[in-house]
């Protein structure tokens, strides 16, 4: 059973329309950033920029389903012809990372968005999501 | 009275500056020396070097964009899928949610 998902309501902006296409350096950047948001959570992250077929939320599960592992993935979904966005957190990644810290982080990327900023508003999403999915640290767990 | 002495001078600094200056017909000018012209090379003159230049500038507007991923077709591009990070299969194969990740959760947003 598919739990509610929290809707982040944004402004609208005409000025803020998005290319959806990357150039080398964006992809450079990206690759570079979600490399260290993995290795910062210990979570795989994969980002779908494109057209959601339906409904944006279930295209998102689907795609979010299709990874190596659901269960320790984020999946971020970018469809900006629609302008929407979803993001999909596996039931392992929910244990430390809750919805509310998804909405903090989905409302930095609508703003940058918003700004026609598609590479700087993933970049900070990757980023503020990877940084609330860190496990906590456990003082002492190696000298009990 | 004042008009004709103006004149004189005026003729009058014109020779000195034709004795000073060599004056002649410039080579071609004459119609004794009246040469044939190469149609090739005038066609190559007149068409070929601004053919040249434009397609030398059409090089140095594109090729950085290019070089750069960036598209070169006017207007807003289409949107095409893309992955970081995700399957390489792309989306054909898509699967519904697994049990396991029936407890996926997240945010929806749009601006």
């Amino acid at each position: 059973m598919l739990r509610p998902v929290a809707q982040v309501a944004a402004g609208e902006s005409p000025a803020g329309r998005l290319s959806p296409r990357f150039s080398a350096n964006d992809k450079v950047a990206l690759d570079e950033t979600i490399r260290k948001a993995e290795r910062v959570s210990r979570v795989e992250f994969s980002v779908f920029v494109g057209h959601a077929q339906g409904d944006p939320r279930a295209y998102a599960l689907s795609l979010h389903g299709s990874l190596v592992a659901p269960a320790r993935s984020i999946l971020i979904l970018v469809d900006p012809g629609a302008r929407a966005l979803e993001v999909v957190t596996g039931g392992h990644v929910r244990r430390t990372l809750r919805d509310t810290e998804v909405e903090l982080a989905v409302a930095q990327m609508q703003t940058l968005f918003a700004e026609g900023d598609l590479v700087g508003g993933l970049r900070r999403g990757i980023q503020m999501l990877a940084e609330h999915a860190r496990a906590p640290q456990t003082l002492h767990a190696e000298h009990p | 009275m004042a008009s004709s002495r103006y004149r004189g001078g005026v003729i009058t600094a014109a020779s000195a500056l034709a004795a000073v200056i060599p004056l002649d017909v410039p080579v071609g000018w004459g119609g004794d020396q009246d040469r044939d012209v190469n149609m090739v090379h005038a066609l190559l003159v007149l068409g070929g070097i601004p053919l040249l230049l434009f397609l030398l500038i059409t090089v140095a507007v594109y090729v950085p964009s290019l070089v750069r991923g960036d598209s070169i077709t006017p207007g807003q591009p289409p949107v095409e899928n893309q992955w970081l990070g995700g399957p390489r299969t792309g989306t054909a194969e898509l699967k519904g949610p697994e049990s396991e990740d029936a407890e996926a959760g997240g945010a929806s947003g749009r601006w």
